[in-house]
């Protein structure tokens, strides 16, 4: 705040004055006696309570009308009510529960692709490792059971023929017979011309039907026919499985049966 | 919806007032309590102790800044200018009455009186002080009176001073030492601080 000559009365005494600042007082004051006089009233002025009254409780309302004249608020609508929950004015926007609940909904949306991609990824590794192992297992069951075929039909087959079709048999499919031993000769001179030519028919017969039972677990094995149901349709020679889908009329006859 | 609430408190008058003028409502809040005393204050003092009065005009000042708040230029200060309009307004009062009313007959009900001195006779003597100081800022001059009160009554420098009253500084220098000539003749008599 600027000085001026009554901050000089006020803050010195008389005798304190310097020449300069007597000369400057010589208007207002020019004995002591008159400058004490300004100095005690202005003393006094300090002295009093200039503490400003507080208005009317009135004015003030009367002014938050006017004020409300002009500047109008927009009117009452149906979302103010959970806004002003959602999103109090008087709080700072980040401890609003709207823009925290759209913070937290933003962290989900941008974590979700990661996490999925995880749960994706687990996944598909299970169902290789499954199809694989199904794809081994199912391998094996076809082995076994071609092999168990070869048996049994061979078996039947032996048992079914008379002793001399065995023999005939045994004469040419088991080499080791042919190098561990030595064949045994046929006496075919016991044999009459009708038995020879009934064991030739046999053999042929017999390689006939072990051919088609190789072709047919080969081709139970091929893809798209591991259906254990499949049901063999064709000639013997290109005999093969499908699963009952892949022929409509084959299914509907078994449905249509059952 | 506003992200950040401001600070009303911190925010200077100028910057109230640039927020009065766009509706709100905070800001005028904050301005009102800044200036409702000092200036009810400033009025009783201006129009003649008339409480009344001061408080309807402290009711127009207010009213034009809310109507009108484009009227204050914030390049200048608020306090000079909303002074300024309140000194017009009493200049305005006093050429309606003509003729000033004079109602410091006995003691002032409106001010409490500070000083909590036991001693009865210092009190009085206070008391018949303020009245005699009050008559005789009254007879002064008003234009002397006026410069004088903002001087040490509200407390202005001789700039703001300046600017309310829209005069030059050496004019409210030549005023105040007039104002202050005539009351300490005016008090010659009557030293209360000096008797104590």
């Amino acid at each position: 705040m600027e000085r001026d000559v009554m901050d000089i009365v006020r803050e010195k005494e008389f005798i304190e004055l310097s020449a300069a600042e007597r000369a400057e007082l010589g208007e207002l004051c020019s004995s002591e006696d008159e400058y004490n006089q300004v100095k005690a009233m202005f003393a006094g002025i300090s002295a009093m309570d200039w503490s400003n009254p507080t208005p009317k409780a009135e004015t003030k309302e009367s002014l938050d009308h006017l004020f409300a004249q002009k500047h109008p608020k927009a009117a009452p609508i149906w979302y103010n009510a959970p806004l002003a929950v959602l999103a109090p004015k008087g709080k700072p926007f980040y401890r609003q529960p709207l823009v925290q609940a759209a913070a937290v909904g933003l962290l989900i949306f941008l974590a979700y692709p990661f996490m999925n991609s995880d749960v994706m990824t687990s996944d598909t590794a299970q169902v290789a490792v499954l199809e694989k192992e199904s794809t081994s297992s199912e391998l094996k069951e076809v082995d076994g059971k071609v092999s168990d075929d070869m048996d049994t039909s061979s078996k039947e087959d032996v048992n079914g023929q008379d002793d001399t079709s065995i023999e005939t048999r045994s004469e040419v499919f088991t080499p080791s017979e042919f190098t561990s031993e030595p064949a045994k000769p046929v006496s075919t001179a016991s044999l009459t011309p009708r038995d020879l030519v009934s064991a030739v028919t046999e053999e042929t017969t017999f390689r006939k039907e072990s051919e088609i039972l190789l072709s047919s677990a080969g081709s139970a094995s091929e893809p798209g026919s591991t259906h254990p149901d499949g049901i063999f349709v064709g000639d013997k020679a290109e005999i093969f499985s499908v699963p009952a889908s892949r022929e409509p009329a084959v299914f509907d006859l078994l449905t249509s049966t059952f | 919806m506003r992200l950040i609430r401001p600070q009303y408190k911190t925010l200077s008058d100028e910057d109230l007032m640039i927020a009065v003028g766009k509706g709100d409502q905070r800001a005028f809040d904050e301005i009102y309590n800044r200036y409702s005393g000092p200036l009810l204050g400033y009025f009783i003092r201006m129009l003649w102790k008339d409480r009344e009065k001061a408080e309807d005009f402290v009711h127009d000042i207010f009213a034009k800044i809310v109507r009108k708040p484009e009227l204050f230029d914030p390049k200048r200060k608020f306090k000079t200018w909303v002074y300024s309009v309140a000194n017009n307004m009493c200049k305005n009062e006093y050429k309606k009455q003509e003729v000033r009313k004079n109602t410091s007959n006995g003691l002032d009900e409106h001010y409490a009186i500070g000083d909590t001195n036991t001693d009865v006779f210092g009190e009085v003597q206070d008391r018949f002080f303020r009245e005699e100081f009050e008559q005789s800022l009254d007879a002064l001059d008003t234009k002397h009176s006026e410069a004088f009160k903002l001087r040490h009554i509200e407390g202005f420098s001789i700039k703001e001073i300046a600017e309310v009253l829209e005069i030059s500084d050496g004019t409210v220098k030549s005023r105040l030492f007039y104002a202050t000539k005539y009351l300490a003749e005016s008090l010659k008599e009557f030293n209360p601080v000096m008797n104590r």
